[in-house]
This record gives structure tokens, C-alpha cells and sequence, in this order.
């Protein structure tokens, strides 16, 4: 793994305050709690990292009106109730270096402003084909911020998808280092009883899993340090992550505490079947605002479908049953029937994170709501899909990240990099020193005007 | 890069001959393998085990995170697991281990009433023990699994084995094909060990662990010479458990592991449904299964037979009257259909929800059966297919692939070939109008050595079972569908001994997989520093 400093350069430990923020008053569930928490300063900031694919019908996204005057566009629509906690980020571009098609590169840029290896890991040997790139070359900025703060709750972080697809630099965004993806999970329903699962055991049930578990991850350390000496350098590297998760994981089972009121999840439906998207989406919004909401993670991220071509895609729950979503976004842009049926997939996205900051902003937390001490930045691998143009990227920010945020805006650029919204939100989660973020940044700073 | 790397069932940029027709003599007086980087279990191969090991069907895999995929093939070779994934195997082991402990305690352990012991749990640590990893325990390790059950049994004599079980199913041992034979001088070409060996063989064969007799075999030295693990993988072929590894390299050849998932415009075609779907894909592997393991073997049959096994449902899609013969068998219009590229399956797969593809079809036919590469379009086309036009037959409105020069490069590639589906609709139904306009299915092997022309995709699926491009690219695909790998520098040798073989039985599968099994690549490891 590449250090970590690379990519902060030098900073100060002035977060101090922050982090114990971040560690001792996770263990609070707002959302009733059972345990009482002890040593609040504050409450902890969350980030939430939200994918959607193949970026946006730019002209029914963009806000219309000035800074804090604007009216929401017909693909935002859905995001009205939570207008004044909004910025809209309008004409940032990402720096698009690096091999891999368009939709491969484009969910490992987004949140880590890296490009692929250029190392021919999905390649034939022989070269001959195809697929000519590895696994990304760096970690993406909630890890790295995560490496920075060091947080003590239960997980560090909470990787969610939706129909993520296959194992490939396309379907996955979130990286702890190089080429060392996080897969999401992408079953609401194993999730909550990962998660939320010890509620309602009683101190004896729970103490006797934990030790049962701590023998079983006794037994796995044992076999897999075995292996030490006995595999090429390549493989032991695998063994050795391997290893690292299982102590992780032991770690975990010596300090968790937390104990919440979980979700109330709909009955369990297939999640393989495209069809039943609405309905896991649904669920899987309720268990990740819960997740943090119980302060098991301060960090969590939502993949929804992925970046490459996921054949077949049908929106039939919103009428769309000809043209799979990829190749209706090749349509050229004057095709109107494309358009209005690319918006109403669009205003669905809208629909569906404006569901999620609605579970935030439902949750009662000091003076405001846990939306207000969040930073939820939703972004896609794309701006456009028939030209694959990495320019006029929809991302949007929710949240005031404990105040430190002002919101209610919509901010218009013209094609800045987006290496300086992921500094923004590095500096905003705590990591004041961060100037540059990402393999592909050139200049240095926080985006000017949102900070 | 658009233009750029394509080498039609050849040798690429990488310098590096893996054809056996090419030009660099190879010296294979020393044995030679390129290096099999360590995998996990697919999917697939974690739910057949647990099936085999706790006797359960079902899909518990679909709790792990998805397989990584080289070329065609699930293989699980490239990044390490994460916290999630050790997670989910956690889980997944925990709740296996409860089910199986309380529904078929006394069955899985063979311990019952007073021989519910210490003696009994040891027993069945060293028998499902040896099952799981695919070979014997340690003594050590049998002594640390005894203490997990010592630690447990407390509580009764279930509770030990069930945290037993759920460790030996989380165990690197169980998710990991785990060759650690050492090489002579620490590094350089080596035997695998006989249980390593049966390890690979089963999962290629059968796509599961080995059964005891495999194992009673390997520990008897019997897979250690080749003659020894012929009969073995001769054996496996024969048992009907090799179905399930057939079935799996077609739907992976095929390009149909998505096929249940597709979506069709309901308006056009409301009776492609789930059971449809299914059925279809039960056809293409039950066909294949039926050529290769009862039928004559042979790559021609495969893609070219005038018969199936097949379904009420999917008979009727085709308009097929014949009577299934003894073999389960019912022929086809010889006119209309021929082998598995001319089954709805393919036909379905690579087309889109409204209409047909000839760039998808195509496009299989040349990664899959010709093992041509091609590179991405480039990114600003617009690949969308023409809007379906009454007016207009399919390759009537493709035609601006030929004409535009920017995209006639590549679809050169596809297009001629694709369009030799075009008596197929997007559900696999044949038609010989369009709408009443008539269909030109005339086509050409673009980019192979003959160049052929053909009409109709029952010639060129004739033409495909005696090309040499798809014989060559056949066996390059069973190679990374049962070592799990891509073939590398290293593996010349094997390749060529592959085709000789191949060519010697008149190319029947079934021999190729003994080759193959039989083969350097598959009995030898490259040891990395």
C-alpha cells in the first residue's frame, strides 16, 4: 500500500477535539438508544460517499436561478423538502487520466482521483485483448481519511451497494490502498443481522457469540500465519490482507458496545432479480441511515448499480421496458424520447437519496438532525453517457457537516477539477492539512466558494 | 485504442507464441508451466461443496461477495478478500453449521446416543476434516479442532460440532485451493501433491470437492503418474456429478450467466418468462452434457447437430413435432437449427429487449468461439442500437457500420458474422421475413484463415465446427475454465500437446478433457519466489 502521506502531504494534529468527537460519542444511538454514552463533546460527523450510474440529462439536472434564489430542476425535484440543507455543485469535471475504458475508470475516479494500474491485471497474457488494466492505483478519500482519524467505532467503515455487479475495477469505488477494493454489501437483509443482529440478546447470549467467535477467529489466524514461508511473494500478499481482516475483526469483538433500536426492514425479496430493485433500496436506505444513526460507522458509502454496461437493465417499475438503461444514454442528445425516459431514471436517483436524507434528517441530534451533521456527497462515474464526458458531473452535497458548511446553495463552476471538492471534504471531515488530493490533482485547495 | 489489437485467434503484442501453429519451435524436453496464482472458490464451487460436504442444496454463495472474472471465467485470483468477504463467509459459515447441527446431527457425525464422545467428535473431525480441505488433517490440526469442540461441549455434544463445523468451513483450507507442495530447490517447476492434484481434477470435472474415493486415490500415490489420473478423470467424466462442471464452462463459454436476469420488452415477447428463461438455459447445458458425456464428444455435434434436449416449452417455441427419441433426444428442422449457437439461449442472450443484435451476437461468436479480443468502441459513438423500423430489416439499419469507416474497422469483425443470426428473433424463434421484408442472412468469416462466406446461421455454425481458429480457441477455454488461470508463456508446451491430442481424436471433447487434465499445466506447479 502506498503511504498515506503522499496524498496528505504534512498536517497537524489539531483534529484532536474532532476525533475524540468521532470515537467516544459513536457508540450514541439517537435513534433510541439503550446504552447511554458516555464522554459526549459532540456528535460525530458522518460522510456518506453515493453512487448512481452513467451521470445525468445535464439539462433537466441543472438548478436554475442564483446562489441561494435557485429553483430545483425537474431531475431534482424530488430533493425539494431538503432544499435549504443542498449544495448544488454545478460544472466541476474529473480528471480523467489513465487506461480503461470510460465506465471502468470512471467509479474508482470518482472518489479516488486516481487512475487505474496500468498493470494488465484483466489482461490475456499473450496481450491480445480487450481488457487492458488493473485494479486502481490508490485509496479513495473516506479511507484515507479514515487512516487520518483513526475512528474507534465498531467498523471503520460500511461499504452498501444495490446491484453492484461482478468483482472489476468498474463495480467498485471504494479502495483502502492499491488495487485492494472493498466490495460492498448488497443484501440489506444478511446486513441488518450482521449489524443490527445482537438486538434483543441478552448480556450472557451476547458474551457467549463473541467467545465463540473469538475461538473460531483464533483457529483462522493460526491456519492462515501457517502459511507464512509457504507461498510465492503474490500470494502471501493475499494471505496477509486476508489475515489483517480476520484480526480486524477480533479487534472488533473486544470493544463493541453498541446497542440501538434497528430498522424495520420489509420482507426479504430476492436481490439478484432487477424488478425488485425499489424494494431493496428501500431497505438497504433504512439499514444504512440506522448504521449510523447507531454509531456503528461514521463512514459509509452506497453503490448503486455500477459503472460498466450492466446489460439488460430495465427500469420496468417506471415504465421503461424497451431499452436497457446503458444503451438509451447513447442516444444522441436529440432523441426526445431518450431524454424523457434517461430524466424519469434520473429523477428516480433524486427520489431515492432524497429518501435517504430523509431517514438523516428524520433523527433528532443535538440542535439539528443527523443530516445536519453529516456531509452526504452523491456523484457518478459519468456527466453524459453518449459522449463518455467526464465534464459537468452531477455531483450534489447534503449536510452541513456539524455546521461547518454553509447550505441552501446552488454554486456554479466552470470545469474545476474535482480534486478540490474531495479536499473540501477531507479538510470539512477534519483533515485540515489536506491541500491535494489523488495521482491526477495538479493544483492545491479547497474548491473556492464552498468552503 | 480502436483498430488496434486485433490478431484473430492468434498470438498478440505481447510476444508471446501460445498458438500451436506458430512459427517458434518450441523445446519442451524440459517440463514447463507458467505460475497459478492462488484462487478461492467460485460460487458455483462453494455451493456445490457445501452440498456435497452437508448434503443441503441451495445458493448459499449468493451471500458472498461476486467472483471476479477473467476473459469468460469466474475465477477468484486477483484481490485479496476483504473484511466484508471474511465477514460473509463467517456468516454464512454460522448459519450452515446451526441448520446442519439441528436438523442431521446424528447423520453428518455418526455419533448417536451414548457414542456422542470425544472419540466420535475426533472421528468426525478427521473425516469431514479431510472432506473440506481435500485432504488429511495434521495431527496438529486435528488436536486444535479437538480443542474447539473440548472448548464447546459443555454445552452439549451438538455444540461442539457445530462450532467445529462453522471454523472448518470459514478454514483458508476449505475456501482456498491451496498448493503448498514444495519445489526441490525452493523455487522452479514441481509436482503438485496428489491431493492437490485431486483437488483441481475434481473441481474441473465436477466442479465440487473430490469424493472419498478420489481422495482414497490420491493418498494411495495413485494420481502421481498420468496413467493413474486418466482413470480417475475417466471415472469422474462417467458420473452424472460431471454435469454440473459441463454445465457451468457452457454457460460461461456462452456468455449465458445472465440469461435469468435478461429483461425483454413484455409487449413484443410476454411469453419469455422466468420458467422460458430457465428452460432454455437447461437446454444449452443438457445438450452439451448430452454430446460430450453420451453422445459422440465431438466439437462438430456441439455446434452443429440437428437435435436437442430440450423442454415442452422450448420445443414449442422452435415449432419442433418430433417425437423424443429413446435418448431423451428430439430432432429439429436440420434447415432451421444447428447446435448450440442456433439454440434460444445464445439467441436470447445477445440480443437486446426489443430486438436482435447482430453486434452481440457477432460479437460472442468472435470473443468466445474465435478468442479474438477486441477493444472497447471508442467513447463518444453512439452505440445504441437503430430504433426497430417496420420499414427496415435489422441488417438493413446496421449498415452504417460498413459504411462509416470509423466503426467498419472492428465491426468488420462482428457484423458479417452477426447478421448470419438474423432468422432468430430476440427470444431465439426463427423467422424468415422481417416484418414481411426478407432476410439476407448472408455472412463471412471475417478474419480467419478461410475467409469462408456462408448463408444462414445453420452454414455457419457448420463452418465454425470445422474452423481451426474455434478448435484452437476450445481448448485455450477449457484451459482457464479448469485451471482458473490464463494460459501464459510457460504453458506452450501443454498447449501443443493439446492440440495434437485434440486433433488425433478427431477433436471429441471428452478426450480434450482428459488431455487437458492429464496435461504439465494441470499436474505441475511454477513455485515463485
Amino acid at each position: 500500500m502506498k503511504p498515506v502521506q503522499r496524498w496528505l502531504g504534512n498536517r497537524s494534529l489539531s483534529r484532536r477535539a474532532l476525533l475524540r468527537g468521532v470515537g467516544a460519542s459513536a457508540a450514541l444511538a439517537p435513534f433510541l438508544p439503550l446504552l447511554e454514552a458516555q464522554g459526549q463533546e459532540g456528535q460525530p460527523l458522518r460522510l456518506i460517499l453515493w453512487f448512481t450510474p452513467h451521470g445525468t440529462v445535464y439539462d433537466n439536472w441543472k438548478p436554475s436561478g442564483g446562489q441561494t434564489d435557485f429553483t430545483l430542476s425537474p431531475v431534482l425535484k424530488p430533493l425539494e423538502p431538503y432544499r435549504a440543507k443542498l449544495n448544488l455543485l454545478d460544472g466541476l469535471k474529473i480528471q480523467a487520466d489513465g487506461v480503461g475504458a470510460p465506465h471502468t475508470k470512471g467509479p474508482p475516479l470518482l472518489w479516488t482521483a486516481s487512475p487505474l494500474n496500468n498493470d494488465m491485471t484483466f489482461t490475456r497474457t499473450d496481450g491480445s485483448g480487450g481488457m487492458y488494466y488493473g485494479w486502481n492505483s490508490a485509496p479513495s478519500l473516506d479511507q484515507v481519511i479514515i487512516n487520518e482519524l483513526k475512528p474507534t467505532t465498531p467498523y471503520k467503515s460500511l461499504e452498501f451497494g444495490v446491484r453492484s455487479g461482478g468483482s472489476h475495477p468498474g463495480s467498485r469505488m471504494i479502495y483502502t490502498g492499491a488495487e485492494t477494493p472493498l466490495a460492498p454489501e448488497t443484501n440489506p437483509w444478511a446486513a441488518f443481522k450482521r449489524l443490527i443482529g445482537d438486538i434483543g440478546k441478552t448480556t450472557d447470549e451476547l458474551e457467549r457469540l463473541r467467545a465463540e467467535r473469538r475461538s473460531v477467529l483464533d483457529v483462522l489466524d493460526g491456519e492462515l500465519s501457517a502459511l507464512q514461508g509457504k507461498l510465492g511473494s503474490a500470494d502471501q500478499k493475499k494471505v496477509d490482507a486476508h489475515l489483517a481482516a480476520v484480526r480486524e475483526i477480533e479487534l472488533r469483538l473486544q470493544n463493541s458496545n453498541v446497542a440501538c433500536q434497528g430498522p424495520v426492514l420489509g420482507t426479504e425479496v430476492d436481490v439478484n432479480k432487477s424488478s425488485n430493485t425499489p424494494v431493496v433500496m428501500d431497505a438497504m436506505v433504512s439499514l444504512m441511515a440506522s448504521s449510523l444513526s447507531c454509531g456503528l460507522t461514521s463512514f459509509a458509502s452506497m453503490q448503486y448499480r455500477v459503472g460498466e454496461n450492466d446489460g439488460g437493465y430495465l427500469y420496468d417499475w417506471l415504465g421503461i421496458t424497451d431499452l436497457e438503461h446503458h444503451l438509451m444514454t447513447h442516444e444522441a442528445d436529440t432523441n426526445m424520447n431518450a431524454k424523457a425516459e434517461l430524466t424519469k431514471i434520473y429523477t428516480w436517483y433524486a427520489e431515492m437519496f432524497g429518501k435517504f436524507l430523509g431517514k438523516l434528517d428524520a433523527i433528532p441530534e443535538g440542535a439539528g438532525t443527523m443530516l445536519d451533521n453529516s456531509l452526504v456527497v452523491w456523484g457518478s462515474e459519468l456527466g453524459k453517457g453518449n459522449s463518455h464526458s467526464f465534464e459537468k458531473m452531477p455531483f450534489v452535497v447534503a449536510g452541513g457537516a456539524a455546521g461547518k458548511l454553509k447550505t441552501g446553495r446552488y454554486l456554479q463552476y466552470n470545469g474545476v477539477e474535482h480534486n478540490r471538492l474531495l479536499v473540501s471534504m477531507a479538510q470539512l471531515m477534519g483533515v485540515s492539512e489536506m491541500e491535494k488530493f489523488g495521482s491526477t490533482d495538479t493544483k492545491t485547495g479547497a474548491l473556492s466558494g464552498f468552503l | 485504442m480502436p483498430g488496434g489489437g486485433l490478431t484473430p485467434g492468434g498470438a498478440g503484442t505481447g510476444g508471446v507464441s501460445t498458438t500451436p501453429q506458430g512459427d517458434k519451435a518450441l523445446d519442451c524436453t524440459k517440463t514447463q508451466v507458467s505460475a497459478a496464482p492462488l484462487r478461492r472458490l467460485t460460487r458455483e464451487q462453494y455451493d456445490n461443496s457445501i452440498r456435497d460436504l452437508l448434503g443441503v442444496e441451495g445458493h448459499p454463495s449468493l451471500a458472498l461477495a461476486a467472483d471476479e472474472k477473467l476473459a469468460a471465467f469466474f475465477s477468484n485470483s486477483i484481490s485479496p478478500v476483504s473484511r466484508l468477504s471474511v465477514e460473509q463467509y463467517r456468516d454464512s459459515a454460522e448459519d450452515l453449521a446451526a441448520a446442519a447441527v439441528k436438523n442431521k446431527l446424528d447423520a453428518l457425525t455418526g455419533c448417536t446416543g451414548a457414542n456422542q464422545n470425544a472419540a466420535c467428535a475426533d472421528a468426525f473431525i478427521q473425516g469431514f476434516g479431510r472432506r473440506a480441505f481435500r485432504r488429511p488433517l495434521s495431527t496438529a490440526e486435528a488436536a486444535r479442532y479437538r480443542e474447539l469442540f473440548d472448548a464447546n461441549q459443555l454445552r452439549g455434544f451438538g455444540e461442539g460440532i457445530r462450532v467445529v463445523l462453522q471454523t472448518l468451513l470459514q478454514s483458508p483450507n476449505f475456501i482456498y485451493y491451496l498448493e503448498l507442495t514444495p519445489a526441490p530447490g525452493g523455487v522452479g517447476v514441481t509436482p503438485l501433491g496428489g491431493y492437490e492434484v485431486a483437488s483441481r481434477l475434481s473441481y474441473a470435472l465436477w466442479n465440487t470437492l473430490p469424493d472419498d474415493e478420489l481422495l482414497d486415490a490420491a493418498g494411495a500415490g495413485m494420481l502421481d503418474a498420468k496413467e493413474g489420473l486418466r482413470a480417475q478423470a475417466e471415472r469422474l467424466l462417467a458420473s452424472d456429478r460431471a454435469k454440473d462442471a459441463l454445465s457451468s464452462f457452457h454457460v460461461q463459454w456462452l456468455g449465458l450467466d445472465g440469461l435469468l436476469d435478461t429483461n425483454k420488452d413484455a409487449q413484443l415477447f410476454p411469453q419469455y418468462n422466468d420458467a422460458l428463461k430457465s428452460a432454455l438455459r437447461d437446454e444449452a447445458t443438457g445438450f452439451a452434457d448430452f454430446v460430450i458425456r453420451r453422445g459422440d464428444g465431438r466439437l462438430e455435434t456441439l455446434l452443429s447437430a440437428p437435435f436437442t434436449v430440450a423442454g415442452p416449452n422450448v420445443l414449442s417455441l422452435y415449432g419442433a413435432t418430433a417425437t423424443p427419441a429413446a435418448d431423451g433426444t428430439v430432432q429439429l428442422d436440420p434447415a432451421q437449427r444447428a447446435g448450440l449457437l442456433t439454440q434460444g439461449a445464445f439467441l436470447s442472450a445477445h440480443s437486446h429487449p426489443n430486438q436482435t443484435s447482430p453486434v452481440h451476437r457477432g460479437l460472442a461468436v468472435r470473443k468466445n468461439l474465435l478468442c479474438t479480443d477486441l477493444p472497447d468502441p471508442p467513447a463518444n459513438v453512439n452505440n445504441n442500437p437503430p430504433a426497430p423500423d417496420p420499414k427496415a430489416t435489422t441488417r438493413q439499419r446496421f449498415e452504417q457500420h460498413r459504411i462509416d469507416p470509423t466503426c467498419a474497422g472492428c465491426h468488420e469483425l462482428l457484423d458479417p458474422l452477426g447478421v448470419g443470426f438474423e432468422n432468430y428473433d430476440a427470444i431465439g424463434r426463427y423467422r424468415s421475413d422481417e416484418n414481411g421484408l426478407p432476410i439476407d442472412a448472408s455472412g463471412q468469416l471475417t478474419g480467419t484463415a478461410s475467409g469462408a462466406t456462408f448463408t444462414g446461421a445453420v452454414e455457419l455454425a457448420k463452418k465454425l465446427a470445422t474452423s481451426p481458429e474455434v478448435r484452437t480457441c476450445v481448448q485455450k477455454q477449457w484451459f482457464r475454465f479448469s485451471l482458473g488461470r490464463f494460459e501464459g508463456a510457460d504453458d506452450a508446451c501443454t498447449l501443443q500437446s493439446l492440440n495434437a491430442e485434440f486433433e488425433a481424436s478427431d477433436f471429441d471433447v471428452k478426450k480434450l478433457l482428459l488431455s487437458l487434465v492429464t496435461s504439465d499445466a494441470f499436474r505441475y506447479r511454477k513455485v515463485e519466489p
